[in-house]
């Protein structure tokens, strides 16, 4: 059968360019490892030659294919899989790009791309290093250009392609039998997950994945020392890389975590998820790496561990990947992607297990032969302190791997435990004691020498800092209110510890520059990064221990027998409802849900909440303004709609008030029977209605001949009445109808005190008011709000470490 | 032994032992209907499904924090669930459903509630399937 309309050449091109990127890895892989193996200056040359030759044709490839998924996508190719499950006409342009890292194929492509920027990076500036360290690098390119291959190896299939299309990977739906089948019935696609619709989805992924695929540098560096028996130089090269490395997961995640607190609605940044923890991990223990290859670096200690560090880093990004994307985490995360399943839970296996026997193999070939420092550590140095740093953050990577890996160990011992009544309580209890030792250690260690300190020196430095934190901290810890009790008082106590500690940690390190450096910005990146890290850490304790929901619901309902873990009984009742056009009291505001509005463009359902503090004593207004959450309506099942509502916060420098609906009438059940009764009306008019009558009190016809107001329709008809109810309250309404062209357009007013909707309409006999009793006109949201104290802290912190990483990199690279 | 190997092995058997000792706190188990009954007032998981035949209770304009519905499980087992805030909007079209709470009585008081939708999972290949299915009646 031929079928119409179908662009088959964008995916046959697309094949050809996924399966000339893999081939191309392939012999980049083996000419880079010849490359490394030879002995005659010649033979390395040209290996070397061919070997770079493959991978830009391999970066060529990775590239046409972005372009070729792109034009898919752009052009609603909807015969291609690809474009049908992920995007749809009614995108807007600035999302497309979301769609295309929303499938794995996609996500696997980003990867694959960045990848092979670094790769080109390391190719033209690693000299001696190149050959083995692109070894690695192309290896591990092999495995990323598998993940897009989509072929079948007898029955195993490697890979999925982004380029097939529908009617091949569901040959049976009966729509294949019309030749038209792409007019007819698959005139559009699914669409982008609503979650997804934001403008942090567009540049979180790229920059998380950047992280990603920057983790195989640092490693391959390592690798590449233990293979050429070089096992000190290399730190130098890989140093910047690290850096790199760690600066961009950070800001991955952080961007991530603001997404989350932007337009999720678990009220926070971040929620100790399988997803958010599987990037964590590698973070904490690439920041390890470091710590531990400036120790090497400077003092020739901690030799063995850099290789581990980095290994481990590398290992548990391919590790968060296994996670989040088999579906092994199954019942546990909100997010964990279901999809490839089988094929990809092999083919990571497969990916983890030769990169480790490769590791191992090579180190335990070499370890004899790696340098070890007879000498100890003094307890004065500089290196000691940082080693112990680097263990507690793998040991606090250590523990969130536990539990975050608790569906594999279920697998493994066929045991059915989940994590359990408090995960947060769980993760955060040692988290926070982990803070308290890395904010001391951050603070003390830069004022220590390498090799040793004298003990007066390292007093005198680091007295005056000391002094200054204590005094901030406690100021904070008097007058900042911070008594989050509900774990007791051993964890409040440990709060303002970790509280001191990171405040310690930021005034000492402004300090180390001004004391220690001179003021010399340049070599600062260290402490600059401390800084930040230490402003983090602050704004973490601070926001999570003060956020307070003020929509706790006080009418007054007690719920028997809830109690928190504690045994106190629990005020969770977080939910408060608000019913249109009557004001609610929650906490320190009067809040009023003021209606809906739409906007051109945008799916979205905006609420329109406002809200107001007045002075007590003299009631005047002190602060005053209105918030929009707002929510896509999605049809589903049985005609119903359901809806995924955004936060919308007020931002202050020293807070957010935070909210968001949490649940509204469906507008499909609501809709109500009664109908409209129009009555032909002029100006002076009365209608009466059931509680009370309606006062014309004019009628405004304009058009746009005669009124240059009405620039967006032809003409427009105006109802100018009050409606007065038999209490004696009045109320004002404007209920209008606009033409344009041939269609009518209604502009409905509501009183919804009364119950009462009003329009406008235009019959044969002149203007007619059309008035609509009706029970249903009670609309209500039903909201949570929180306060966030300092969160701008958090950003700022990152802002600053990320800044921080950078300076050292460059400083590093320069040097190196 | 170096000092700092000593420190290393002390941090580490340290963190060991207190995981050991605060696991068997932290951790629950996943559990049928059934066996959560035999558990009364325990913290489980209770993998089920939403029992369509009954009605689900929640009136936000009366209690927009109370939330009664009835579950069953693959066993047979059904129960019903109180749940202290809103209605999760995907309730009604939810396939599965893990309830996080205790067994209190007949009723299982759920202190959160993860959904397992069709519509989450565009990448399922059985909704994929039914989807296009329907296509043709479109």
């Amino acid at each position: 059968m031929i079928y119409q309309g179908e662009h088959l050449w964008v995916g046959q091109l697309g094949h050809f360019f996924v399966l000339l990127s893999f081939i191309a890895s392939l012999v980049a892989t083996f000419s880079y490892f010849k490359a490394t193996q030879a002995k005659l200056v010649e033979e390395h040359n040209s290996w070397k030659k061919l070997a770079r030759i493959s991978f830009i044709i391999e970066t060529l490839s990775v590239l046409f294919t972005f372009v070729l998924l792109y034009l898919i996508i752009y052009n609603h190719y909807f015969e291609y899989e690809y474009a049908r499950r992920h995007s749809s006409r009614s995108l807007p342009t600035k999302y497309l790009l979301s769609c295309f890292w929303e499938g794995q194929e996609g996500s696997f492509m980003l990867w694959n791309f960045w990848h092979c920027v670094l790769g080109l990076i390391v190719m033209s500036t690693a000299k001696k290093w190149e050959a083995p360290v692109m070894t690695i690098i192309s290896l591990a390119q092999v495995f990323l250009a598998s993940f897009v291959v989509g072929l079948y190896f007898f029955d195993v299939k490697i890979g999925s392609s982004p380029f097939v299309l529908v009617r091949n990977e569901n040959p049976w739906a009966p729509i294949f039998q019309d030749p038209q089948y792409l007019q007819k019935y698959l005139r559009d696609g699914n669409g982008l997950n609503i979650l997804l619709q934001n403008y942090w989805m567009v540049i979180h992924p790229p920059v998380i994945f950047l992280g990603f695929a920057s983790t195989v540098v640092p490693f391959a560096f390592a690798m590449a020392g233990l293979w050429k028996k070089d096992y000190r130089e290399w730190i130098k090269a890989a140093l910047p890389w690290t850096l790199f490395s760690a600066a961009m997961l950070g800001v991955g995640i952080m961007m991530g975590a603001a997404w989350a607190y932007e337009s999720l609605t678990f009220g926070g940044y971040w929620a100790w998820d399988p997803v958010e923890n599987a990037s964590l991990v590698p973070w904490l223990i690439m920041v390890a790496g470091v710590h531990i290859m400036l120790v090497n670096k400077s003092t020739g200690h901690s030799s063995k561990a850099s290789f581990w560090f980095l290994f481990l880093a590398f290992l548990t990004l391919v590790y968060s990947t296994f996670l989040t994307r088999t579906g092994v985490l199954g019942d546990t995360s909100v997010h964990s992607f279901t999809g490839e399943g089988d094929s990809l839970f092999w083919h990571l296996i497969t990916k983890m297990s030769l990169f480790s026997l490769l590791f191992i193999f090579l180190y335990f070939k070499n370890s004899k032969h790696i340098p070890v420092v007879k000498k100890e550590e003094e307890i004065s140095s500089r290196e000691f302190w940082m080693f112990v740093g680097a263990l507690v953050f793998f040991i606090s990577a250590a523990y969130i791997t536990f539990y975050t890996s608790l569906p594999i160990v279920n697998k493994i011992f066929g045991t059915n435990k989940a994590i359990g009544e408090d995960p947060e309580y769980i993760y955060n209890r040692v988290m926070v004691l982990i803070a308290v030792i890395i904010g001391l250690l951050t603070a003390i260690t830069q004022y220590l020498k390498y090799k040793g300190t004298p003990r007066d020196f390292w007093m005198k430095k680091v007295a005056v800092p000391t002094v200054i934190a204590a005094l901030i901290s406690l100021a904070i810890s008097i007058f900042g209110k911070i008594s989050y009790d509900k774990y007791g008082a051993g964890y409040l106590g440990a709060i303002h510890l970790a509280l001191f500690a990171s405040i310690y940690a930021v005034v000492a390190n402004i300090a180390y520059i001004w004391s220690g450096l001179k003021g010399k910005l340049k070599a600062a990146g260290g402490s600059v990064a401390h800084i930040g890290f230490g402003l983090v850490l602050a704004a973490i304790l601070i926001t999570s221990s003060k956020k307070e929901v003020i929509s706790i619901n006080r009418t007054g309902i007690m719920i028997p027998g809830l109690t928190d873990p504690k045994g106190r009984p629990d005020n969770g009742l977080e939910n408060i409802t608000l019913i249109m056009g009557v004001p609610a009291p929650m906490g320190k505001y009067t809040v009023t849900y003021e209606g809906d509005t739409t906007l051109p463009n945008d799916e979205k359902l905006y609420f329109k909440v406002n809200y107001v503090r007045m002075d007590s004593a003299t009631q005047k207004i002190k602060e005053q303004f209105t918030l929009y959450p707002d929510a896509f309506l999605v049809k589903g099942e049985e005609g119903r709609t359901q809806l995924s509502a955004n936060p919308d916060s007020r931002h202050y420098w020293n807070k957010d008030i935070f909210t968001f609906v949490t649940s509204m009438p469906d507008p499909e059940a609501a809709k109500d029977t009664a109908t409209f009764k129009n009555i032909v009306v002029r100006a002076g008019d009365t209608i009466y209605y059931s509680k009370g009558y309606i006062l014309v009190n004019q009628i405004i016809e304009a058009n746009k001949n005669s009124n240059k107001d009405l620039p967006l329709v032809d003409s427009a008809w105006l109802a100018d009445v009050s409606v007065v109810s038999n209490d004696g309250m009045s109320y004002k309404a404007n209920p209008a109808l606009f033409a344009k062209g041939n269609s009518l357009i209604p502009k409905r007013d509501t009183v919804i005190s009364q119950s009462l909707i009003l329009q406008v309409d235009k019959t044969n006999n002149g203007i007619a008011l059309g008035v609509k009793e009706s029970n249903a006109v009670m609309k209500y949201i039903t909201l949570k709000a929180f306060q966030f104290p300092f969160i701008g802290l958090l950003w700022l912190g990152v802002i600053i470490m990320t800044t921080g990483f950078f300076i050292s990199m460059f400083r590093r690279f320069s040097a190196s | 032994m170096k000092r700092i190997h000593i420190i290393t092995l002390i941090l580490i058997a340290a963190a060991i032992a207190y995981m050991l000792v605060t696991m068997s706190k932290d951790l629950t188990t996943y559990d049928t209907i059934a066996s959560a009954r035999q558990k009364q007032g325990k913290y489980v998981h209770l993998i089920a499904k939403l029992d369509r035949t009954k009605d689900i209770d929640y009136n936000p304009i009366n209690d927009p924090n109370y939330l009664a519905f009835y579950a069953v499980d693959s066993l047979g087992g059904q129960t019903k669930v109180v749940y202290h805030s809103t209605k999760p909007p995907e309730l009604e079209m939810s396939e599965r459903i893990v309830l996080k709470g205790k067994m209190n009585g007949d009723t299982f008081e759920c202190k959160e509630i993860l959904l397992k939708c069709p519509s989450k999972y565009k990448d399922d290949p059985a909704q994929r399937e039914k989807e296009l299915k329907n296509k043709m009646q479109d």
